[in-house]
């Protein structure tokens, strides 16, 4: 039980699926945070200052790299 | 290997800048708040380099890239799905809350959130952990230091001692930082160069993986990052994702205090939560510099039998003169930006959670700053006393990261609930930091019975996180939560539109 052996049947597609959902739940937490709480003490409201925006970039990117290896 | 005069001058050149850079900072220090938290104006790219270069160690150039050498890219996974996540987490839901609470240590917020014994005792943990690992640090690299120069291991060490000890000591965790963007710049370019050449020598990317495929059914997991609980490796997909992923990489980025007190010297709390998502995009890259290399290796020394001389075998092949000063001046920076990174933060904790809650309460500030130098010092001469202890014990290092996954997953069940969900009581947090430390004590004098592998301690974080968070909504549910007005500003929710805190803390920091 302790070495996860139960796991061991599933197909390594699965597990991939697995480790995509783990990137993709912060990026989706973060799409429900609001716009507010992002800019909260930021100098400005520029775009580029939108942390979603550097959330989506960063996990798009590593889903790509995820899928392909 | 030798280094010639080029080599050395570049070395020199390095020191000189670090210390200069370092002993720059001290004009700003006037307060406990400027030392310890850099008087919290740093902006969020010097804390994210500040993050990456404390986080990769001159150990971790040798071994991440002798570990690649035997199992391939997996060993990315430490980086990405080990990182990636849990900094995102980090830096949207943790880091903001602690930099508003106004804390110093990840101690002092578990005191607040829960009480002063589970506040005594993390930070008491905390300290002699981090006393074991600098020695063995220290003496990790001096070894390789020794193997690959000849130079004394003591000269490393004291050398290293007293250039971290003069900017560490003087400038604080600004010093920290602004030396740290530094040796995090001379790490990437040696690493480049060493990717770069290696890459001209075999023929390029393609031919890296044709190569690689073509060898035979030994490396045929060299570049797949998910890989079966069956394969012949450390790293199976299943410890990757609940003990990595799931523990040990979230209460890396949220309860290490060495990671964390950076975000905590932000400017303002955008600077904060930026920190850690844009040290989460310089992670990506890490795998590049310290991997691939070991990929290459497989191709250009295919019959190496210890995949740790790996390292040094790419820098005398591929390297040269000039560029080989350069990336030793890059292995001291990844030991000197770790080695003051955890200095820094024990005098913090010393200082914050135990000198001047237990000892001397109410002194003025300027004597805490004192305690807080005098503490630096004394912990850097500790360090070189301890480190050959090392020598007597060759496990050492692999004991002491065991002995710290018994503890991160533990601690991280602790902050994460306490953090989500205000019906957390104090007890309910001791008790469940108690058990899970126990529990993992427990899986690790068993281990030989409860696990299949060698070193379990990516199962043993996961099920000790599990125990933790099981006993703490236990203890939690029969005894009385905290008082909603003493958990505003510490439990996630409570202080979303709380604007005037932000102000005074703004105000404080203008």
């Amino acid at each position: 039980m302790f070495n996860f052996d139960w796991l061991s049947g599933i197909d390594l597609s699965v597990a991939k699926t697995f480790i995509l959902c783990a990137f993709l739940a912060p990026l989706i937490f973060s799409l429900f945070l609001k716009k507010e709480y992002i800019y909260q003490g930021a100098v400005d409201v520029k775009p580029w200052r939108n942390l979603k925006i550097w959330i989506m970039i960063l996990t798009i990117f590593m889903i790509g790299i995820y899928s392909y290896f | 290997m030798n280094l010639i005069g080029i080599d050395y001058l570049i070395i020199l050149l390095y020191l000189a800048g670090t210390i200069v850079i370092g002993l720059y900072y001290e004009k700003y220090i006037s307060s406990s708040e400027d030392y310890f938290l850099a008087g919290k104006l740093l902006p969020f790219w010097a804390i994210a380099i500040s993050i990456v270069g404390t986080d990769i160690g001159a150990v971790d150039f040798v071994g991440l890239t002798g570990q690649a050498y035997r199992y391939g890219i997996v060993v990315a996974n430490f980086d990405w799905i080990g990182s990636v996540p849990a900094m995102i987490l980090a830096g949207l839901v943790f880091i903001p809350y602690y930099w508003r609470a106004g804390v110093y240590t990840i101690p002092e917020y578990l005191g607040r959130r829960y009480n002063i014994y589970l506040r005594a005792i993390s930070a008491i943990i905390w300290l002699l952990f981090i006393a074991f690992t600098l020695g063995v640090i220290l003496w990790a690299t001096g070894v390789l230091l020794q193997e690959m120069l000849g130079w004394p291991i003591m000269l490393s060490i004291i050398l290293t001692v007293v250039i971290v000890g003069l900017y560490t000591i003087t400038g604080g965790l600004s010093a920290v930082v602004m030396t740290d963007v530094i040796q995090v710049v001379i790490m990437i370019i040696g690493s480049m160069a060493i990717l770069v050449l290696g890459f001209w020598e075999i023929g390029g990317v393609g031919a890296l993986f044709e190569k690689i495929s073509a060898m035979g059914p030994e490396y045929a997991n060299h570049f797949k990052l998910v890989v079966s609980p069956e394969a012949n490796t450390p790293y199976p997909w299943t410890g990757i994702l609940f003990g990595l992923t799931f523990v040990l990489a979230p209460a890396y980025f949220i309860g290490n205090q060495v990671i964390i007190q950076r975000s905590l010297g932000a400017k303002d709390e955008w600077n904060a939560k930026a920190s850690m998502i844009f040290g989460a995009f310089l992670k990506v890259l890490i795998p590049i510099l310290v991997v691939v290399p070991g990929l290459i290796a497989v191709v250009l020394f295919p019959n190496v039998k210890d995949g740790d001389g790996v390292y040094a075998k790419l820098i005398i092949e591929l390297l040269p003169p000039g560029l080989t000063g350069l990336v030793f001046a890059a292995f001291l920076a990844a030991l000197m930006s770790s080695v003051s990174a955890i200095v820094n933060s024990v005098a913090t904790v010393w200082t914050k959670d135990i000198y001047e809650l237990f000892i001397k309460k109410d002194a003025d500030d300027r004597h805490y700053l004192i305690v807080g130098r005098y503490v630096t010092g004394l912990i850097l001469i500790l360090a070189v006393i301890t480190s050959p202890i090392s020598a007597q014990f060759p496990g050492i290092y692999v004991y002491v990261q065991t002995i710290n996954s018994f503890v991160q997953g533990p601690v991280f069940a602790v902050l994460m609930l306490g953090i989500f969900f205000k019906r957390i009581t104090q007890w309910g947090g001791f008790w469940g930091l108690i058990s899970g430390i126990v529990f993992s004590g427990i899986l690790y004098f068993f281990k030989a019975q409860l696990f299949t592998i060698d070193d379990p301690f990516l199962y043993i974080s996961w099920w000790s996180f599990l125990g933790s968070v099981i006993v703490t909504l236990l203890v939690s549910a029969v005894t009385k939560p905290k008082p909603i007005e003493d958990l505003i500003g510490l439990v996630y929710g409570l202080v979303l539109k709380d604007d005037k805190l932000q102000d005074r803390l703004k105000s404080k920091v203008e």
